[in-house]
């Protein structure tokens, strides 16, 4: 026997002995009837059948733990961990979820102490028969204040862990990047962004290449903001703000967003026209958040009274409206109240209509319209055959804001800051034919323990089907190239 | 047996002889990190806090070049301690010394004395810039290694084969030793080295190209240069382009001969004893040089502002006298921390726009770093959180921010966030006992109001809401003390604003909170603005059962007459005013 063979020899029995050490759980196993606590909790969800694996960090104490993913069709899958980290094999994961749709997903914990192997409460799952859409784009920053450093634009595969990036602002001399908005909610890979500060434009994504559009005119008294493409491709929708930043003294919520002016326009593509959306009454109000019917012969936005000399930033309250609109004409007709939530002494914003077109989800909160420092800020659904309203069950005592509905309607992606009442995370909740929704789970992460220890936020979420052929590189060319002046026209 | 016993001893008297003048120039380096200049190693440490996770691994090296810093925040985080920041500074300028010493060798076969303590004393006095980041130095410090191993065992191409690594690691202080290289390989032989020297940039400048067009998408010339910058090395103009130029020539360097003339020849037999003084020569007159007065006392008194020594940072700066604006700050922040701001504000110079009292807000710069304080200590929380957090955004997590933050988020109740931030704190060298702290502090939050700090900061917060004006910061104090008028800290400093701006009539409005707010005798400098006041026709019935003290009213008229006496002039009579009421609100009144 030479000194290699000794070798493997020697680690051969070293790893026999770590593994008898370890063993499995076996007859002697005490059952526990408590559930075991696991981080992220992803139990009694509603899990799609396309989603990344969902690792989680047992935290129940112990030296050796197992989970057992278990469901009617296919082989059960063991994990076996010494920290409690249950990193779930993808290729396993994936076959037990696509041979299981509509079916019980059963996740089985077993921990070892001391004194043996305790088995807890079976975690039971629903793997739904509907697919999310398989990627997110979403804008990571420091949940900060007002400065800004680095800011990246990121789509993430959900049927993965595979993120990359798509605009990271240290190329484009540390500009801020705003709103980002698909066309056709992520049907097609065409997108737009604003930029602020030495390129400040707006971007458009599309065919492989960006556009720098300058959208302000000498008639648009405030930029455009924030964005919706019409279903057609050929608007989009944006709101026209003059917007204020304040800090809170004394309030959990430290940062209060406002607008003191805002009103509707819109942006032809082709022709590169912009004009003013001449919504009645609108010199009596302010007008934001856009939003496309799936037909895109309504527009639905958020409106509240213009402000008045000595007014109070939280008694300013927004409802729901909505606008005919004339596609060939690109008129709009008289304002419809959908929801009047000043009536309630509530505000709205963030008006999302499911593809359907039967369900709108809005951000309900006290006043204003910028909810994401609000911890009260909770969705809600309103069935717009019944026009009646209710409050989503997946809420929290934290701020629960900016949602994106996927493709077929299923599924709802939103930012919470349920985890550490700071930073905003994306939950996902899967919502049934009647609009109900269940217990949202947090998007997976290859390490358990990523979020407990990251610092920034995921804002503004947008599912789509298709992903972004673009990396972070082509927005430097187009920045630095010409830019186009949009022309402004009366409608 | 014996014959080679006296040889070896010959070889070891030799090294030692050979070593010493390096020695002697490399304990003055140690002295005077250690000890004289400790503020370099403490502004360096305080600049970024190293974490040892592979998270800020993740986050810190993701382009070429960046490994180069990582290590360098390394070895910064050991600055904590003045003593190991000395020995590793030194032991950086010893390998310095060493490496050229040994590149000299290689080229020449000669032992080299002067040139590898030049080498060594330029890297000194960067180094000795309180702004010079270490990675710059690790840079230069690498080359010369990159460049000694190279002469000395690697033949042929390896070493333009390894180059592009070098750049992966080393970023744009790689292109040093290209020159280098190139360098040398033209002394031996342009017409036969000539490929290598095209090649190795060459190919490099190829991958550059590639890594920044579809990998990093980092503009060519930021891949280029990263991590060389004016941002972290204080922008040395002549010092450091010099040194890098040095390092370049130094292959055709070691070559040159100078010829001793004759007349020297003779002292010879004194040579050793000749370099052992220009080395400490050397040493000395730029450890002198490089020395800040002004700097060792701003940052002895922001160190003990840190560690929360308020009464010998007052007792400091009485010893020390500062114009400094952000001194002055903190050491007003240190006599509000123990109840004297209006007892001895006046005795250091104030700023009549206030700014000595809080800074107004300032995205860039030092203020962002600093403005917290002030904050805190009049216990508006959630503003010190927002300095805090908006300067961690702006500048990458240093130690400061990171505590300020888990305190604000512990005072505030936000356990989750507070935690979180611990976690961090406890992956570090030098923070691990303050996390260990705060985090058993988490574990059992019913230890919180009892804690002597954060308990104390807890009771002060201000509950009163207001949009905080960070523009016109006194405004903010005006807002928190009228709907909190309990908090003696925004008191002192409400008052110490007043008599900054000479509002008499606020100064008196406002007497009456001392009796409310506990106080059982006038701080001196109210007494003088009050009697003041009083000359100016304003009631000091506020006071109520306090008094202005005799001796106060005696130096007042003391005062009066002294001015008097120099006919009202404001101009003669300044320098008897200000040798004996110079540390007075009146002479302030005057002379502001």
């Amino acid at each position: 026997m030479n000194l290699a063979q000794i070798h493997i020899s020697i680690s051969f029995f070293v790893l026999l002995f770590l593994w008898s050490c370890s063993g499995s759980p076996g007859k002697d196993t005490v059952e526990k009837d408590e559930y075991p606590s696991i981080n992220p909790d992803y139990s009694g969800i509603v899990i799609p059948f396309n989603i990344a694996p969902m690792n989680f960090r047992i935290e129940n104490e112990g030296s050796v733990f197992v989970a057992r993913f278990q469901a009617e069709n296919g082989k059960m899958t063991e994990v076996q961990s010494r920290n409690g980290d249950i990193a779930i094999p993808a290729r396993k994961w994936k076959d037990l979820l696509e041979q299981n749709k509509g079916a019980e997903l059963k996740i089985e914990i077993f921990v070892r102490d001391d004194e043996g192997w305790t088995k807890y409460r079976t975690i039971s799952n629903l793997i739904a028969n509907e697919a999310v859409d398989p990627f997110i784009t979403y804008r990571l920053l420091y949940p900060g204040y007002e400065s800004w450093k680095e800011i990246h634009i990121k789509q993430r595969s959900l049927e993965s862990f595979r993120e990359k990036s798509i605009i990271e602002n240290s190329l484009v001399e540390e500009n801020c990047l705003n709103c980002h908005s698909y066309n056709n909610t992520g049907h097609t890979e065409s997108f737009m962004i604003h930029m602020r500060g030495s390129l400040g434009a707006t971007y458009f994504y599309n065919d492989g290449n960006f556009i720098k559009v300058n959208l302000k005119t000498n008639e648009l008294k405030n930029g455009a903001v924030y964005p919706r493409w019409h279903p057609s491709g050929k608007f989009i929708a944006f709101s026209s703000n003059k917007i204020v930043q304040q800090f809170h003294s004394a309030l959990d919520k430290k940062v209060e967003v406002s607008d003191l002016e805002s009103s509707l326009v819109l942006y032809d593509i082709e022709k590169n026209e912009i004009m003013d959306l001449n919504i009645p009454d609108k010199e009596k109000h302010m007008d934001t958040y856009p939003e496309w019917s799936p037909d895109g012969n309504f527009l639905y936005f958020c409106r509240a009274a213009a402000l008045e000399e000595g007014f109070s930033y939280d008694s300013i309250y927004y409802d729901l409206y909505r606008v005919p609109f004339d596609q060939a004409t690109r008129k709009t007709g008289a304002p419809e109240l959908i929801y009047n939530a000043s009536a309630m002494g509530k505000s709205v914003s963030f008006p999302r209509i499911s593809p359907d077109g039967y369900n709108i989800v809005i951000t309900l909160h006290n006043y204003g319209c910028f909810p994401i420092w609000h911890s009260e800020a909770d969705l809600v659904s309103i069935d717009l055959r019944t026009m009646k309203a209710s409050n989503m069950a997946l809420n929290s005592s934290a701020t629960d804001s900016y949602h994106s509905w996927s493709s077929n309607g299923r599924w709802l992606a939103f930012s919470s800051k349920r985890t550490d009442g700071l930073t905003a995370r994306l939950f996902f909740s899967y919502i049934d034919s009647e609009g109900n929704a269940s217990k949202p789970f947090i998007m997976p992460q290859k390490d358990p323990g990523f979020y407990d220890r990251f610092l920034k936020s995921y804002n503004v979420p947008e599912l789509s089907t298709l992903e972004v052929d673009v990396n972070p590189g082509k927005i430097l060319k187009s920045a630095r190239g010409e830019t186009l002046q949009a022309v402004w026209t009366g409608n | 047996m014996k014959k080679n016993n006296q040889t070896s001893d010959i070889t070891a008297k030799d090294r030692i002889a050979a070593s010493l003048p390096f020695l002697v120039f490399l304990v003055p380096v140690f002295v005077f990190f250690a000890f004289a200049a400790d503020y370099i190693g403490f502004y360096q440490e305080k600049q970024s806090l190293f974490i040892f996770s592979a998270d800020y691994f993740r986050d810190t090296v993701n382009r070429p070049g960046s490994l180069l810093v990582y290590i360098g925040r390394f070895i910064t985080t050991f600055f904590h301690s003045p003593v190991l920041s000395g020995l590793l500074i030194a032991l950086m300028t010893g390998l310095v010394i060493f490496l050229v010493s040994g590149i000299i060798g290689q080229l020449t076969g000669r032992k080299g004395f002067l040139v590898p303590l030049l080498f060594g004393t330029v890297f000194f006095a960067l180094q000795g810039n309180y702004q010079y980041l270490v990675h710059n130095n690790l840079g230069i410090l690498l080359q010369l290694a990159c460049f000694y191993l190279a002469v000395k065992y690697s033949k042929g191409w390896l070493p333009v084969m390894l180059f592009p690594f070098c750049y992966l690691i080393m970023g744009g202080f790689a292109w040093m030793f290209a020159m280098m290289y190139s360098i040398h390989l033209a002394l031996k032989s342009l017409k036969r080295e000539w490929l290598k020297i095209i090649l190795m940039p060459g190919i490099t400048l190829l991958i550059i190209w590639c890594l920044g067009e579809f990998f990093l998408f980092h503009n060519f010339r930021d891949m280029l240069v990263y991590p060389l910058a004016r941002e972290g090395t204080g922008s040395p103009l002549i010092l450091f382009p010099a040194m890098a130029v040095a390092v370049i020539l130094l292959p055709a360097m070691a070559g040159i001969r100078i010829k001793i003339p004759l007349g020297i020849k003779r002292f010879e037999q004194y040579k050793s004893i000749f370099i052992v003084v220009l080395a400490f020569l050397l040493a000395g007159t730029t450890a002198v040089s490089r020395y800040s007065k002004v700097y060792a006392e701003y940052f002895t008194a922001e160190k003990l502002f840190y560690q929360k020594e308020y009464r010998k940072l007052n007792d400091y700066i009485d010893k020390h006298p500062s114009n400094n604006r952000l001194t002055i700050y903190l050491n007003n922040i240190a006599l509000c921390e123990t109840g004297r701001l209006n007892d001895k504000m006046f005795h250091y110079r104030q700023s009549p726009d206030g700014q000595s009292l809080f800074l107004k807000w300032e995205m860039y710069g030092e203020v962002l770093r600093r403005g917290a304080y002030f904050y805190y200590t009049t216990g508006m929380i959630n503003e010190a959180e927002r300095w805090a957090f908006e300067n961690m955004v702006m500048k990458g997590i240093t130690p400061q921010d990171l505590l300020m933050l888990v305190k604000c988020e512990i005072i505030n109740g936000n356990y989750r966030m507070a935690a979180k931030y611990a976690a961090m704190l406890s992956k570090t060298f030098s923070y691990r006992e303050e996390a260990k702290e705060y985090l058993g502090l988490l574990a059992d939050t019913a230890l919180i109001d009892s804690h002597p700090e954060l308990g104390a900061k807890r009771g002060e917060k201000i509950e009163h809401d207001f949009f905080s004006i960070t523009d016109n910061p006194h405004i903010n104090v005006e807002l928190a003390f009228s709907a909190d008028s309990s908090n003696r800290k925004l008191y002192e400093y409400r008052v110490a604003y007043q008599m900054l701006t000479e509002n008499y009539e606020g100064i008196v409005v406002g007497l009456p909170h001392l009796e409310r707010l506990g106080y059982t005798r006038v701080p001196v400098h109210i007494q003088e603005a009050a009697l003041v006041s009083r000359m100016s026709g304003l009631s000091l019935s506020g006071l109520g059962s306090l008094k202005i003290e005799p001796q106060t009213e005696t130096r007042f008229n003391q005062f009066l007459q002294t001015f008097n006496s120099f006919g009202n002039n404001l101009k003669t009579a300044q320098a008897a005013l200000r040798q004996r009421f110079g540390e007075t609100f009146w002479y302030y009144g005057f002379y502001h």
